[in-house]
């Protein structure tokens, strides 16, 4: 089975980066964009434009920013926490180290919070290590 | 102070009588008012405060009882003590202790002239003593008075107090939020210059000549420093904001783990030790890692070009349980006249050419070191090294 990456992030710029990052590490996992909160609980769950499954896979593995334009990234992880919806592994990628945010995140359930480098080489060794850890060694509850 | 003469009304209709009583009457301590009708007493008594007034009972037209009931019966005159002179009828007497006890008394006629003095005598020192008493309860009230309005003015300026720092408080936390949110906001464009200048580095190199990827070096470093600048400023609101409590810590540890984990601090690249065993302090972990990191980080980088640098941190015991921890160097050391700057937020004294930094580090050590209730400072001179030290209470680790 081919794991699905859904991308939350609402900066262009860094998607383009974390797609480089992937593609320079030959990483082939399909990926899928959401701009903003409520585009990313949609996906998750199958809403709307997202309904087709086959054109928008369940993600086994959803990298999510905390800072996004409406619906805020914790509320994001909240409501796949809490809701009905699919349980995919989530990593929180973001720019802030504040703790509020850190335990936030893991009181709602967050698989892991990684903090986004500034230059691109670390960005990659990043994307790499979380594709080895979470894509091919990491074993989920079924 | 001597106290003054005490005012007497003699009132009697017959003038020799008067004549008897002033002289009976004459002492330092009296001044003597004399009238010969209940008239002139009743003017008298209106024109000035009298301690004691002695009355004939019998006078025509107005006689002494009718007189004193007069007295009485004004708000003014009625505490004015009296004693009646009066003959030998029981009816009298009984009028006369009507009055009640104290501010009534009579002498029998004729006069008995060491009764008249002492009963004279009793009612003037009862005055003079109801009038200091008066004096002090006055001054007493006075200063309760005075002491209330000095007690709301500073009621009121606390209250204005504690709204100011309230308000001061709300207005420093808004800041501090606003600062590390904009530092973080801005790292995310950085991150865009740094990774777009890397891809077009490796991948469109071929494209550009000497010129263009030097141009490229310089976006990309400039994007690297305004990073460092980013990352020092959190760091500094970061050591501004905590709230972590201060706790036994062993410093020691902390500073060889330190040593041992800088890639910058190994041999060959530099020569750290740590001299002796440095001591357990009141401290917090997170703001003593700030300390080290950025005192050491100093005397490693601020060398001549070539020379391998030697940093000793060892401690010293002070005075009151505290301890000064040194950390020493053989770098190019501060030149007087940038003594007093160097503590201060975005202060360099080297050329960023030469040394890169942001001028943030050792505003977050004094930031640091006054947040746990210590010192700081430094001797150094040009060309002699630096010794910066701080100084902060030792603590038994649990």
């Amino acid at each position: 089975m081919n794991k699905s990456i859904l991308l939350v992030e609402d900066d262009e710029n860094d998607v383009f980066l974390l797609t480089k990052a992937l593609k320079r590490l030959g990483i082939g996992n399909p990926l899928h964009v959401a701009c903003d909160g409520q585009q990313a609980i949609d996906y998750v769950e199958g809403q709307g434009k997202f309904s087709d499954r086959a054109e928008f896979p369940v993600p086994y593995l959803v990298l999510l920013d905390l800072k996004l334009p409406h619906v805020k990234g914790l509320d994001v992880l909240k409501r796949i926490r809490e809701g009905e919806g699919p349980k995919p592994i989530v990593v929180i990628l973001s720019s802030s180290k504040n703790a509020t945010d850190v335990s936030g995140a893991y009181v709602l359930g967050a698989n892991a919070y990684l903090a986004k480098p500034t230059d691109f080489e670390s960005l990659v060794k990043l994307v790499g290590s979380i594709s080895d850890f979470w894509l091919t060694h990491n074993v989920v509850n079924a | 102070m001597e106290s003054p003469s005490l005012n007497l009304l003699l009132v009697d209709d017959q003038r020799e009588n008067l004549v008897a009583l002033e002289s009976l009457l004459t002492l330092p301590d009296y001044k003597l008012t004399s009238v010969t009708s209940a008239r002139d007493a009743m003017i008298a008594l209106l024109k000035t405060e009298y301690a004691l007034i002695v009355l004939d009972v019998e006078m025509p037209e107005m006689n002494g009882i009718e007189l004193a009931r007069a007295i009485k019966e004004r708000q003014k005159t009625r505490d004015v003590p009296i004693i009646f002179l009066s003959a030998h009828h029981d009816a009298e007497r009984d009028i006369l202790t009507g009055y009640g006890a104290g501010a009534v008394d009579y002498v029998t006629k004729p006069l008995n002239i060491a009764i008249l003095r002492s009963k004279v005598a009793v009612f003037a020192e009862l005055y003079r003593k109801n009038r200091e008493l008066k004096r002090t309860n006055d001054a007493l009230q006075t200063e309760i008075a005075e002491r209330r309005l000095v007690e709301e003015a500073l009621q009121e300026a606390n209250r204005l107090k504690s709204e100011r720092t309230a308000e001061l408080h709300e207005m420093v936390q808004e800041l501090e939020a606003f600062s590390y949110s904009i530092a973080h906001d801005m790292r995310a464009p950085l991150r865009a210059m740094q990774g777009f200048s890397h891809i077009l580095r490796d991948e469109h190199a071929s494209q550009l000549d000497a010129e263009g990827l030097d141009y490229l070096r310089r976006i990309s470093n400039s994007a690297r420093r305004l990073d460092q600048l980013i990352q020092d400023v959190l760091s500094y609101t970061k050591v501004l904001r905590a709230t972590t409590p201060m706790q036994p810590l062993d410093l020691d540890r902390l500073a060889r783990d330190m040593i041992a984990t800088y890639p910058d601090w190994q041999p060959p690249k530099a020569d750290v030790l740590i001299e002796g065993t440095l001591p357990a302090v009141a401290g917090n972990e997170a703001f003593l890692t700030q300390c080290f990191s950025n005192l050491v980080g100093n005397a490693v980088k601020f060398q001549p070009a070539g020379k391998q640098p030697r940093v000793r941190i060892r401690s010293e015991p002070r005075e009151d349980g505290e301890v000064r921890v040194w950390v020493e160097d053989n770098g190019i050391g501060i030149a007087p006249e940038n003594h007093r700057r160097i503590f201060g937020l975005f202060e360099q004294v080297n050329a960023p050419s030469e040394y890169e930094g942001t001028g943030v580090g050792l505003t977050i050590v004094r930031k640091a070191v006054e947040r746990m209730g210590g010192r700081y400072g430094f001797e150094s001179a040009i060309g002699q090294g630096s010794r910066f030290w701080f100084q902060l209470k030792t603590a038994t680790l649990p």
